[in-house]
């Protein structure tokens, strides 16, 4: 249990760092993979780092209000430097590393921040490359100094020296418990970060939180799922997602658990698996990604192996969620699940490094339930969760042993939840934000003056189960021109499910019908061009291939097939659809940093292929800019095909898909 | 053990130079009295077109071809023929036009096989792995785990190399050859066949190495804007000849140069 | 019998052979051991082949003789008086001085050469040795030096499914001593910086000059290596026969081991030269009469040839891995 949770007068994270180092010393609280070797650094040693690093960062002028900017990957020093701040009284505002130079400049203004600390000389150059219009930065702090050697450092700082200033400090000016001091003079109340959101539409917003509200929904959650100082998780997904600052941060002060840094992002399955993590959280996209990468590598296998694979895997799909849930299940099918756990899902886990795992959660977006039951039925408990950040992160999470794929799960402890009449979710708690910062007028229109926050997400409780179902963004169930109710998500959502297709973009808000664009996934239909003996030079060259066109069509016909038995959402079949000439991508604005599509701007991007769909043309020309990542830009141009597809009469019956 | 440094090079001086070189394969002439030298610490370039020779030259400071005619002075030592193994030893490492890496070998493999003249040669420790050896060992690891984190190839530790795309098998060489830790580094189109994003990536750790390690550099490319944004000096070759030397801007303006890649008849 | 008349050919093939073993298990299982034996010096010598493939490429015609050779000198040593160990020492330091000189006579001028050439070379070498060795120790066959060198004889009866098997000590020796080498040089490819280097030149020998790794070193090594391996085959199998010339021609048993096994894998030379081994003494007792006997011979080549037709780069042999 969360023993931390008693005492109230904990109630900011530097203070539970000097609990940490005091109950727990000796305990190991950050790793980091270096040079092939895990580091580790106790409570203890976080506690001296820290302290360095604050006073270090007091001596550079940071006062308490100030707004520090943290940009990079993972790393250890880097999430020092959000307590480090906090010590002090500052306010870490964590950026997304892979922002663009826009996003970046319009954030490091908004937040007014002081000083940047950053991973390495491509962000340091980032940050430089826009000096002139961040008067507000004094001081640029870098972690890794690769290449940086011959740089000006009138502005710079290496972080090993700003802490060794902190240390020089920590003797003279801030001696004895100076920081401890500074520390006590937090509380609760205080703004513990501001995360901003990256939107389909507009500016970030900053999303101001509290001590209160970040502590308490660390401490509910670490209560929900029993999670004790002994967890093992890896922080992988970015630093300014609230995801990751309750995951590896929040929670992992307040139960005194570890956080593991990768090596690098490509070695993080490799990572995990050493680690042995006990406590997962990830996007449905990595989910999708381990699994694909599954499917493929068992596509080039040996028959036999790929046989046993089958076999055991149909098992599984049959008795393993039973199996996992406590459910009565025969002897015979028990046994066999038993030499499957040894043969396959044993090992099968070990390479995904979720051997050690007692939780998995998955948010952020709807997963595929294919994918959903099939990492379940391996006896991975995977539960979902609905959670935004103006909540800090927890709105509803399903309880162990009530698990289904198609809910994200009960209230959170704390949480009160209401549905407008027009399908919106509204939710209440001690999470939630304290308001936009510098922007009222936004905060009044998603808080209510009671406490309410508007979701923006359109959903429902399910009579059955108590479970919340979320359909789609509130603002994006629209309607066709017949009035046929059409729910973009939901069948972007079910087309997605198919390991070729990467992304879908539906349209048919105030059209005649619904047609889509759609993305192949290259790995996925690469490997298969290869088995098939389909030659493509490009990516263009494979998306345009008339047997890729052959088989997501047969794809959109199956989709077509399951909307015609759903009731409402029989006439929002699929009646034509194409494929796009190059891959959506965040740099181009196409999909947001948390990789879900702008379909607006997509539509308006693509306006002759959108044209084209409605038009009954059966090819478009359209010529399309891109950025690379140094910001330079380029053109591709394509003729795009676009199909025609049958629908299917709509099904007496409605069939229950769930298995 | 490398051979002890005859004479100590400063930033500056020369480094290694080719005198009156001329080098041919039967009948045919690759190389005819080409002379040019490298200075300490600089990233020279050699271009030109196809057949002008120019992978001919790296094989003839490397010592893998033998000129018939003319000198090669390296490090204050005159020779009238470099050996491979002269070469490696002396501190001179290369990469080659199209990969030659231990294929069966994994990363980590291929780039401790870069160490070979580094370590100890002692055949009794080795075979018993043990005592200084294996300390040695760890030492040799540590070295070539700075060089993954600098090539930032973590990932690709214990896959093997004939597994690997091009582009990182390019990575994986440049690794093998940075392992060696050698004064003078020839890169033989360290480019080709490449990307745009792993061109930037290569063009990176090129000047990185040259910053970072203070490495001699010398390397041929064909995409000029390349070399025009790396290259401190630049020796242009065409059938052989040397006919141009200079930095890029006084080579991009010389008229034999223009006429060369412009395929003007001779 | 169990045969009726137009089936007859057929089964005699196909089911009286098995069903003989099934009823005389006593006599299949010795039969299973002594193909085993003689399978483990086939692999043995097929190593010695694989070793010196693998780092240099060239097809050592002349591994067989250098069977003989080792086993000659060894024997030839102990005849004028110098004690069984430091005659076995002495031979292997004869092997190593052969290796430096196979490197500075034959490969080091011939370097670049197509492999041809090379092979050609080993044939050379292989008249060389036998010449060499004919003038020095004499034509006639000889006796190997067992009971000096401590290797039990005699041999263990084993009571079996109501018969009985009987093993050789000295082949137990055999078996004991093939693997132990095989591990040994199994650890010192995979685990010594030598051995990488030794992986690196038959990976890339341009590749190889250039991280400074010496060709001229490793061939002696290889060729030393190979030359041990020759050694212990020689002792082992002149222990079970007698050292003569015409040990020479198991040599070319290595063939089809090889093609069984591929010509880059140690464990492909193992497993193939126990399939041969032990397909070969099956082979002979079981399907034999049908064919009038003697087909001890032929059937290893039967087996290679087949075996080609639907995996021609051996049993362990190099997948190829390519990417383009």
């Amino acid at each position: 249990m969360a023993q931390n949770a008693i005492d109230k007068s904990v109630d900011t994270f530097p203070k539970f760092l000097l609990v940490n180092a005091r109950e727990r010393g000796q305990r190991p609280a950050i790793r980091e993979k270096d040079l092939g070797i895990w580091q580790t650094w106790t409570w203890a040693q976080v506690k001296d780092e820290v302290k360095a690093l604050a006073l270090g960062l007091k001596e550079l002028g940071v006062e308490r209000g100030d707004k520090v900017a943290i940009i990079g990957s993972n790393k250890p020093r880097l999430y020092w430097s959000m307590c480090a701040t906090q010590s002090i009284g500052g306010v870490p505002v964590p950026v997304y590393q892979d922002a663009v130079a826009e996003e970046m400049v319009f954030v490091l203004q908004h937040a007014g921040a002081k000083i940047a600390i950053v991973e390495n000389q491509e962000q340091v150059d980032k940050v430089l490359s826009m000096s002139d219009r961040l008067p507000s930065i004094s001081h640029v702090i870098y972690d890794e100094p690769r290449g940086l050697r011959d740089y000006d450092h009138t502005r710079l700082k290496w972080l090993n020296e700003v802490q060794k200033i902190g240390r020089k400090a920590a003797e003279s000016k801030y001696s004895g418990d100076a920081w401890e001091k500074m520390i006590a003079e937090g509380k609760g109340s205080d703004i513990a970060v501001i995360l901003y959101t990256s939107g389909t539409t507009g500016n970030p917003k900053g999303v101001m939180l509290t001590y209160d509200s970040v502590v308490i929904s660390s401490q509910n959650a670490n209560a929900f799922d029993r999670l004790t100082e002994k967890e093992e998780v890896i922080a992988y997904l970015p630093m300014a997602w609230v995801g990751d600052h309750i995951f590896s941060y929040a929670q992992s002060y307040v139960a005194g658990y570890t956080v593991n840094c990768p090596e690098s992002p490509e070695t993080i399955i490799e990572d995990r698996r050493e680690i042995g993590t006990s406590y997962a959280f990830a996007p449905p996209r990595v989910y999708e990604n381990l699994l694909t990468l599954t499917m493929v590598r068992m596509e080039d296998a040996g028959r036999f192996k790929r046989g046993m694979f089958h076999y055991f895997l149909n098992h599984a799909r049959r008795w393993g969620e039973k199996i996992l849930n406590k459910e009565p299940v025969p002897l015979g099918a028990r046994l066999i699940y038993w030499l499957g756990e040894l043969l396959v899902y044993g090992p099968m886990k070990n390479r995904y490094g979720f051997t050690n795992v007692r939780v998995a959660y998955t948010a952020g977006e709807a997963i595929g339930p294919e994918i959903f039951r099939y990492y379940r039925s391996l006896g991975i408990n995977l539960k979902q969760l609905y959670g935004q950040t103006e909540a800090a992160v927890y709105i509803t999470a399903q309880p162990d042993g009530e698990i289904y794929a198609d809910t994200v799960g009960k209230p959170s402890p704390d949480v009160e939840i209401k549905i407008e009449p027009s399908g919106e979710v509204l939710f209440r708690s001690p999470g939630v934000f304290a308001g936009y910062y510098k922007d009222p007028e936004k905060t009044a229109e998603t808080k209510t003056p009671d406490g309410w926050v508007k979701s923006g997400d359109a959903g429902f409780f399910d009579p059955k189960t108590g479970h919340l179902k979320i359909i789609d963004r509130a603002k994006d169930v629209g309607k066709l021109n017949d009035g046929t109710l059409f729910a973009p998500k939901y069948i972007e959502n079910k087309l997605k499910f198919y390991p070729n297709i990467k992304e879908a973009v539906a349209l048919g808000s105030s059209r005649d019908f619904v047609t889509v664009m759609l993305n192949i996934d290259l790995v996925s239909v690469g490997s298969w061009a290869e088995r098939n003996n389909v030659i493509y030079g490009s990516y263009q060259e494979l998306a345009a291939h008339p047997r890729v066109y052959q088989m997501l069509a047969e794809h959109v016909d199956e989709v077509n097939k399951s909307l015609s038995e759903e009731g409402p959402m029989a006439g929002a079949q699929i009646k034509r659809f194409l494929i796009l000439h190059k891959e959506l991508d965040a740099d181009d604005g196409e999909l947001t940093r948390t990789q879900k599509v702008r379909r607006g701007f997509i539509a308006e991007r693509y306006g002759p292929l959108a044209e084209g769909l409605y038009s009954g043309a059966k090819e478009v020309d359209i010529t399309t800019e891109l950025t690379f990542e140094d910001g330079r830009k380029g053109t591709v141009s394509a003729r795009v095909k676009i199909q025609d597809m049958k629908t299917h009469p709509p099904a007496a019956a409605p069939m229950d898909k769930a298995a | 053990m490398r051979a002890p440094d005859e004479t100590t090079i400063k930033a500056g001086q020369t480094l290694l130079s080719v005198q009156n070189v001329s080098l041919s394969f039967g009948g045919v002439k690759a190389i005819r009295d080409v002379s040019f030298d490298i200075k300490k610490g600089e990233i020279r370039a050699i271009i030109g077109p196809n057949g002008a020779g120019k992978t001919s030259m790296l094989n003839v400071i490397n010592g893998f071809y033998h000129p018939q005619e003319g000198e090669i002075t390296f490090k204050g030592v005159k020779r009238k023929k470099m050996r491979p193994h002269d070469a490696a030893t002396g501190g001179i490492a290369r990469t080659f036009q199209n990969v030659a890496l231990f294929r069966s070998m994994t990363t980590l493999d291929n780039i401790m096989a870069g160490r070979t003249l580094r370590m100890n040669k002692n055949f009794f420790w080795q075979l018993l792995r043990y005592g200084p050896a294996e300390r040695e060992e760890i030492e040799h690891r540590r070295k070539v785990e700075e060089i993954i984190d600098f090539l930032e190839i973590q990932h690709i530790r214990r896959v093997p190399v004939g597994r690997l795309p091009y582009g990182l098998q390019k990575r994986v060489e440049l690794g093998r050859a940075l392992a060696m830790e050698p004064e003078l580094l020839l890169l033989d189109e360290p480019m080709a066949g490449m990307n745009l994003e792993e061109k930037e990536d290569m063009c990176r750790y090129v000047i990185d190495v040259n910053n970072h390690y203070g490495t001699t550099i010398a390397l041929i490319e064909h995409d000029m804007g390349v070399v025009m944004d790396l290259a401190n000096r630049v020796v242009v070759l065409d059938y052989g000849q040397k006919i141009a030397d200079g930095t890029p801007d006084e080579v991009k303006s010389n008229q034999a140069v223009i006429d060369a890649y412009l395929g003007v008849a001779h | 019998m169990l045969c009726v008349k137009p089936y007859n050919m057929l089964c005699k093939i196909f089911v009286i052979p098995f069903w003989e073993m099934w009823d005389l298990p006593d006599i299949f299982v010795q039969t299973l051991w002594e193909g085993l034996v003689g399978g483990t010096l086939y692999s043995l010598i097929a190593l010695g082949f694989v070793l010196v493939f693998k780092a240099s490429g060239v097809f050592n015609f002349a591994q067989g003789i250098m069977v003989v050779f080792a086993a000659l000198s060894l024997v030839g040593l102990h005849a004028i008086g110098v004690p069984a160990f430091l005659a076995l020492a002495l031979a292997a330091a004869i092997m190593f001085v052969l290796a430096v000189t196979v490197e500075r006579v034959v490969l080091r001028p011939l370097v670049n050469q197509p492999d041809i050439i090379l092979f050609m070379a080993t044939f050379g070498l292989t008249y060389f040795l036998i010449g060499f060795g004919e003038l020095i120790f004499g034509g006639d066959p000889k006796v190997m030096i067992t009971k000096e060198l401590y290797i039990p004889t005699g041999t263990y009866s084993i009571d079996f499914a109501g018969g009985r098997v009987e093993l050789q000590k000295l082949d137990i020796t055999a078996m004991v001593v093939a693997s132990t080498m095989v591990g040994v040089l199994a650890i010192f490819f995979s685990k010594t910086r030598i051995g990488r280097a030794l992986r690196a030149v038959a990976d890339s020998h341009k590749a190889a000059l250039s991280v400074g790794i010496s060709l001229n070193q490793i061939w002696v090594i290889v060729w030393f290596a190979a030359g041990l391996v020759a050694l212990v085959t020689g002792v082992m199998w002149g222990a079970r026969s007698e050292v003569s010339f015409a040990l020479e021609i198991i040599a070319l048993k290595a063939l089809p081991v090889l093609i069984l096994g591929g010509f880059t894998s140690i464990p492909g030379a193992i497993v193939g030269g126990l399939i041969i081994g032990v397909g070969e003494k099956v082979g002979e007792l079981y399907w034999g009469p049908l064919f009038g006997r003697g087909i001890e011979s032929w059937l290893a080549f039967m087996i290679a040839l087949i075996f080609l037709l639907f995996r021609p780069q051996g049993l362990f042999g190099e997948k190829i891995i390519e990417r383009v």
